[in-house]
């Protein structure tokens, strides 16, 4: 159990600290373009914020240099590919701009220094490095971080082509039908430029294009096909990704009471009594509550063996605590036991077994209560619940049933059938043990029941 | 089913021969009936010879063992493997003494 808490803190700062590295390379990304497009000059605040970043992108890439190469690897090969995405990184990452703060170099009007941190976009693979990993390690929400994968994909497209917009009428000095001089935004903030700029952004690439502002030049003209053609590809594939992560958001559910909903149209098409289909309805919708879904058992049919015993263990851990014959008996045995015994549930009124029955296993009730009723199910003999047992004298002394069991509401109990009663036995003699301790938890019901003649 | 009677000191050791099924089984009944009212209320059975015992001869221990209740015991001793198996995975084992073998289970 600690081993497992202490991994979950683990995974829970990596997805923390990788969180904060997506955030910081998507925060300096935009300041850095807005920058650029916008305002043209580096301001401090801004300055300052960007090299904290760096700073903490470089304590990030100390711990990530490359050291030797893994073993088996080709090591030339993988030694130079490891330093040019190191090299890579450290382009993207170093402030080489600060370089250029004497000098007032410029570059179409704009500072070099911000042209220089261009080289921050170089932290675009990053960004979708640190989501992979946040995949890794988050285990669940796989759907809720392809969402935030693609909100981040379109922003930073729209991003992109509204600095555009505006920065190649600025590099031509503004000509006199480029559109911010048309809407008489030159020389207005910053801020204007880039929601106008924006605005037109969206309202053409998600093609709604309202033409109060239109291109009036032919780099305008060029950039607008640009813009639309970009725009539909990226909102077509939008749609197509929402699509596919809506319905496969809660697919367990959605195969779950599929499956429910053919049983009844097949129940209510050969025309089944209603009330029958309605007690179909209960048991699905128990064993949706209770299991979520329709056989655990199946469902991890494909994993292995070692994983499945560990994830059945925890899955059924609460019911096979009220087993007493899981409580006593070895890990081995547990282990063994696990992979064979069946789950059984029933609903209210249903049968586990029935009079004159051969026997076909020893059945452990795990949860709800069971009666044990004659024939026509009208005398009730007893009750037994969780933590009792029956089956074990037909089995033993190889007689039929003289009684049926039924389940007073919803029961789970869980069958060790004949075959694996006999193999489990000679390949560990202890069950015979385990089971003669769990008898001394039985209720007394089945010693009066063995008096009455019953005999299950 | 052959049904024989030995008193050793206090207690009284009936020697069962055959199966203990369906078909013998009031007879047995019958036959520990008649040691109660007899006033034995140690009762050691021998099963050495007994190849098989059905639900019906459990019922007859069963019942025996309760009529003799704290005034006595019932006692068993020679089971054979298989029907030591039906004690024991039942838990009966602990709702009747059973020994190995004769002395121990004269000695209780």
């Amino acid at each position: 159990m600690d081993r497992h808490r202490v991994g979950d803190q683990d995974s829970r700062a990596l997805v923390g600290w990788n969180g904060l590295l997506l955030l910081l390379a998507l925060v300096s990304i935009v300041i850095i373009t807005y920058e650029l497009a916008f305002v043209h000059q580096p301001r401090l605040p801004t300055s300052v914020v960007i090299y904290a970043i760096d700073t903490v992108f470089l304590a990030g890439l100390w711990t990530r240099r490359p050291r030797s190469p893994a073993d088996g690897a080709d090591p030339d090969r993988s030694r130079s590919r490891q330093l040019f995405g190191f090299g890579l990184l450290l382009l993207g990452n170093v402030p080489i701009d600060v370089l250029f703060f004497i000098g007032d170099g410029e570059l179409w009007g704009i500072s070099l220094v911000l042209w220089l941190r261009l080289l921050r976009l170089l932290r675009l693979g990053a960004i979708f490095e640190l989501l992979r990993r946040l995949e890794r390690y988050s285990e669940s929400n796989t759907a809720a971080l392809r969402i935030l994968r693609l909100v981040i994909i379109v922003f930073l497209v729209l991003q992109s082509l509204t600095c555009i917009w505006y920065l190649v009428p600025y590099i031509q000095n503004f000509p006199s039908d480029s559109w911010p001089v048309v809407e008489g935004i030159v020389g207005e903030g910053a801020g204007v430029s880039y929601l106008l700029s924006a605005y037109w952004v969206v309202t053409t690439a998600t093609t709604i294009g309202f033409g109060d502002i239109v291109p009036g030049n032919t780099d305008e003209y060029l950039l607008a096909l640009l813009v639309m053609l970009v725009g539909a590809s990226l909102f077509a594939y939008v749609i197509a990704t929402g699509a596919s992560l809506i319905s496969s958001l809660n697919l367990s559910k959605v195969s779950f009471w599929n499956r429910v909903d053919t049983v009844e149209s097949y129940l209510r098409a050969r025309k089944i009594d209603r009330s029958v289909g309605e007690e179909v309805r209960r048991y699905y919708e128990y064993l949706w509550d209770r299991h979520g879904t329709l056989r655990e058992d199946t469902l991890l049919s494909d994993l292995p063996a070692p994983l499945r015993l560990d994830v059945m263990s925890k899955l059924l851990g609460d019911l096979l605590t009220n087993v007493p014959v899981f409580r006593h008996a070895s890990p081995a045995l547990r282990n063994e036991l696990l992979l064979s015994l069946e789950p059984v549930v029933t609903q209210p009124g249903g049968y586990l077994v029935t009079d004159g029955d051969v026997a076909d296993g020893i059945y452990f009730i795990a949860a709800g209560r069971v009666e044990v009723v004659s024939a026509d199910g009208e005398t009730v003999h007893g009750t037994l619940s969780a933590g009792d047992y029956f089956g074990d004298l037909t089995l033993l002394l190889k007689e039929r049933r003289s009684a049926s069991v039924r389940s007073v509401g919803f029961s789970e109990a869980f069958q060790l059938d004949a075959a694996s009663y006999e193999r489990i036995r000679s390949d560990y003699p202890e069950l015979r043990e385990v089971l003669t301790k769990s008898s001394s938890e039985r209720s007394s019901t089945l010693t009066d029941l063995v008096l009455e003649g019953v005999v299950l | 089913m052959e049904i024989t009677n030995e008193k050793i000191d206090e207690a009284l050791v009936a020697r069962f021969e055959g199966s203990l099924d369906t078909t013998t089984a009031p007879q047995a009944l019958s036959h520990f009936d008649a040691l109660i009212e007899g006033g034995d209320s140690t009762i050691v059975v021998d099963f050495s010879s007994v190849d098989f015992v059905s639900s019906a001869g459990l019922r007859v221990l069963l019942a025996t063992a309760k009529k003799i209740g704290t005034s006595g015991s019932l006692r068993l001793f020679g089971l054979n493997p298989s029907v030591r198996e039906v004690f024991d995975v039942s838990g009966f084992s602990t709702i009747f003494a059973i020994f190995d073998d004769e002395p121990s289970a004269l000695a209780g």
